[in-house]
């Protein structure tokens, strides 16, 4: 097995495997089938990017967000590895059309679920020597995980297909039930699973209950100005992650601080994601668009404002801190009223049924009168209802074959013969979320182990931790004392231009 | 003021002849004949596309502040029209509003912009020996270009960027220090990533899109420079290579159009020939009269149509369509006056 140390650190320039990439790298060279559930930040893309190095052929990555395989080609082409493109549906036509004729220059192609249920476009792949077929983010297949893609459920269809390269699944967040599901809809019931805990023994958890968002902030500015460390503040509103920044950077105008969220434009969440790297930016106030294949090893604290809707998600935000293995803090801050304003936020990401029945009698209204419709994705502009919840009905719609290849194929009969279907769904989806969110304001409001209570869905026991461990056990911030990293960039803003300038572009003064 | 001294200037411009949207369209670049007509009517022609991702609500809402603050006036029509405030804040900024050069380098300044950053990018990324960093963009276009150029330029990659910063500092040496410092922020290099718009804007203390409009004054400001006095410029005059200035091509309907119309076919053949509507090919037509030096424009209207339409243009002072329509024999077409306007502007 020595030689795939010498592979990662010929390829990627790292000296030693993390905890199951190796295990599961020589699995998936042999050629088995394999489900690896690997803790968030442990380095689950090394387990196909270094196989798709060494194995002669291509190997495919079906991953559900583009801009999280956007930013892994950046990254991968940064670390030149050039063999590598993305494809999705937002490509220019012309681009993609130069990438499928020449596809066979490629040994990593990253694909969206969407665009790989294209007949055509799985002609192409097709053609070529696939010897491996990732799953990313497999607990989307799971109807019980808690970012459901019915794509998902058909990628047997793809693999099948493709005449059943060897399929590798991963997740970071998969209960023992995901895990079934997974092996169920793949197909693949000798799947070789390699189950890692996910729990991360230098994070200590840090729940604070407070009166009012006004107390929020004070906490917020405390603990800021007394680390000086890259921190992460989560926010379920953009227009909160905006405003706090906004405050902070008043409360400390000696800080680098600035937002993050789905709304900036592309190139400017560039700036702000490389600047974090470069350590130009101290803190940011970011949504949970931020964070998705960030590889900054040295983030000490991520406080949450705002908590999200479920565990799992908080464990993937939380999960970014400390991922070089030094001790690192999540802190939540909640008070009474949250509760109700995240109730209101899953209400919202579902539609009613009226929704759905307004939905449709628009749809066959129109296509009774040849009326031109949208394209099923943008259905959520046809009824003016949340992009999520327009998300739902798509999805539905999707899984009973009322809209294909996003084409509409609705008629009167086939929605009689599934409406209740899909409302019972709705009313299955409904108690799902509102179970989820319970689960997650009993976890904060619990007095026990905040550590063991996080994990215990997942996996038995949990590592001893590294620091202290939770506020139920008693957490001292005067223990915390973490090195700061931030080695106060150079502060180019008092200088004038004329010296910043040649600062940048390195040339010698006078 | 910037962005809003613009908006300012191109409703004094349009006079109430044109809409809101139409300042918008002029403001983004939108490639319809109407908008670049009217961008040479009404001598808007520095504001073509200066502000491609201005997002429609941004606009409409910069608008309407200018209302609340008295510099628009809605009038019973509710068109807009500039106030003695607004005209007297215009009087006195007009210094402020120049520099712009939109329809003139509209095919040039986003390349040139992404060409020129990303060669400093890499740049003083490889000098410092850093091969592995994330470019500002992954265009396919930009990244052969700097690539080409990277080649011709690693043996002695200091001197490249030692020119570079000659070029520079000389070019915004005749801008406002807070121009030139702006500019400097927003350049990505070694470990160093450039401030984005809403950093520029707390820095500052400036409304965003004041933000990007300066820096993208400073980019016309190079680009300016460089045709101008290339001997003096060469590095600046490298990153337009292959770039077509000036009057925007036709486009490519236009130019199918254009064939069939150099071999003599009627606008009944060409409608036709091309399987599309009358309208369409006679905004082909117009696009058409606007680029060709030799259009055939008396193949439309003759010179008592284009005397009649030229006295009322004259005497109303107005472009509206519609007004001089209404001014004329009623057998005259839109597509003729629209015509002749052309002309009138030759």
């Amino acid at each position: 097995m020595i030689h795939l140390k010498d592979a990662l650190h010929h390829h990627f320039n790292y000296d030693a495997f993390r905890i199951g990439q190796e295990e599961i790298i020589s699995d998936v060279l042999r050629g088995e089938d394999v489900l690896g559930v690997l803790p968030t930040g442990s380095g689950k893309s090394i387990c196909y990017q270094l196989p798709a190095k060494l194995l002669d052929g291509v190997t495919i990555v079906v991953s559900p967000l583009i801009s999280l395989m956007i930013d892994q080609v950046k990254e991968l082409k940064a670390a030149s590895f050039k063999e590598v493109i993305a494809l999705n549906s937002f490509m220019p036509f012309h681009e993609q059309q130069r990438a499928l004729n020449h596809l066979d220059l490629y040994r990593l192609i990253y694909v969206s679920p969407e665009w790989l249920q294209k007949k055509n476009h799985q002609n192409y792949l097709k053609r070529l020597q696939v010897k491996l077929f990732v799953v990313d983010e497999a607990h989307c297949i799971s109807q019980w995980g808690h970012e459901f893609r019915p794509d998902y459920q058909r990628l047997h269809e793809v693999i099948a297909e493709l005449n059943h390269p060897p399929v590798l699944a991963l997740s970071a967040t998969a209960t023992p039930d995901v895990q079934t599901d997974i092996i169920q809809s793949l197909n693949k019931p000798n799947m070789k699973k390699h189950i890692y805990p996910m729990d991360r023994k230098n994070i200590a958890f840090c729940v604070e209950e407070v009166e009012n968002d006004q107390q929020k902030l004070e906490r917020i500015e405390e603990i800021t100005k007394s680390y000086l460390v890259p921190t992460l503040i989560y926010f379920t509103s953009r227009q909160s992650s905006e405003e706090v920044a906004l405050w902070l950077r008043a409360k400390h105008p000696n800080m680098n601080i600035a937002y993050y969220h789905g709304g900036m434009e592309a190139s400017e969440r560039l700036r702000i994601q490389q600047q974090f790297m470069n350590n130009q930016i101290d803190i940011i106030c970011c949504t949970s668009a931020f964070g998705m294949g960030i590889n900054k090893p040295d983030i000490r604290l991520v406080i949450h404002y705002h908590l999200p809707l479920q565990i799992e998600s908080y464990i993937q935000e939380v999960g970014r801190a400390g991922r070089d293995g030094n001790s690192s803090v999540g802190v939540i801050l909640y008070h009474k009223g949250d509760f109700r304003l995240s109730t209101n936020m899953v209400k919202n990401e579902l539609p009613t049924i009226e929704d759905i029945d307004r939905l449709t009698r628009t749809i066959l209204t129109y296509q009774n009168n040849q009326i031109d419709l949208p394209s099923p994705e943008q259905l959520h502009m046809l009824i003016d209802i949340n992009e999520g919840a327009g998300r739902f009905i798509l999805r539905q719609l999707q899984k009973y074959e009322l809209v294909r290849d996003n084409v509409w194929l609705l008629d009167e009969q086939k929605w009689k013969s599934v409406r209740v279907k899909i409302i019972q769904n709705l009313e299955e989806r409904k108690i799902y979320k509102n179970d989820k969110l319970n689960e997650l304001y009993q976890w904060i409001r619990s007095d026990d182990c905040f550590r063991q209570s996080l994990y215990q869905s997942f996996q038995n026991g949990f590592q001893k931790p590294d620091g202290q461990c939770c506020s139920n056990c008693g957490f001292h911030w005067s223990d915390w004392l973490p090195e700061s990293s931030l080695n106060t960039v150079e502060s180019l803003s008092l200088m004038n231009w004329r010296n910043k300038l040649q600062k940048i572009l390195n040339i010698e003064e006078g | 003021m910037l962005f809003q001294g613009i908006l300012m200037d191109c409703f004094q411009k349009i006079n109430k002849e044109r809409t809101p949207a139409s300042v918008y369209n002029l403001l983004i670049g939108k490639k319809a004949i109407q908008t670049i007509q009217d961008a040479r009517f009404y001598q808007t022609a520095n504001y073509y596309g200066i502000y491609p991702s201005l997002a429609k609500e941004d606009y409409n809402k910069q608008v309407r502040q200018l209302v609340e603050e008295d510099y628009f006036v809605e009038d019973s029509e509710k068109k807009l029209q500039i106030t003695k405030k607004g005209k007297t804040w215009l009087a006195s900024h007009r210094g402020y509003l120049n520099g712009f050069y939109g329809s003139e380098y509209a095919k040039m300044i986003e390349p040139f912009k992404q060409r020129l950053l990303l060669f400093i990018q890499t740049l003083t990324n490889t000098t410092q020996n850093e091969y592995r960093f994330i470019p500002i963009t992954d265009q396919y276009e930009i990244e052969q270009f700097v690539k080409s150029c990277y080649r011709k330029y690693k043996q002695q990659p200091s001197d490249a960027l030692k020119q570079i910063y000659k070029e520079l500092e000389n070019a915004l040496s005749y801008l406002t220090d807070q121009e030139a410092s702006m500019f400097v922020d927003r350049i990505t290099s070694f470990h160093s990533y450039g401030s984005s718009l809403q950093q520029l804007s707390q820095d500052y203390q400036l409304a965003i899109p004041d933000c990007f409009l300066s820096i993208q004054k400073v980019f016309y400001h190079l680009l300016k420079l460089q045709d101008e006095d290339g001997r003096n410029y060469p590095m600046l005059h490298l990153f337009t290579k292959g770039l077509h200035a000036a009057h925007t091509p036709l486009s490519r309907t236009a130019q199918s159009t254009l064939c069939l119309l150099k071999k003599n076919h009627s606008l009944e053949e060409m409608m036709r020939i091309r399987q599309l509507k009358l309208n369409t090919i006679q905004d082909h037509l117009v696009e058409i009269a606007m680029h060709e030096v030799n259009f055939p424009f008396f193949d439309y209207i003759d010179s008592t149509i284009y005397e009649e339409i030229k006295e009322v243009v004259d005497r109303k002072q107005t472009y509206r369509l519609k007004e001089i329509k209404n001014n004329i024999n009623p057998a005259i077409s839109y597509f003729q006056i629209r015509l002749a306007l052309v002309l009138y502007n030759r």
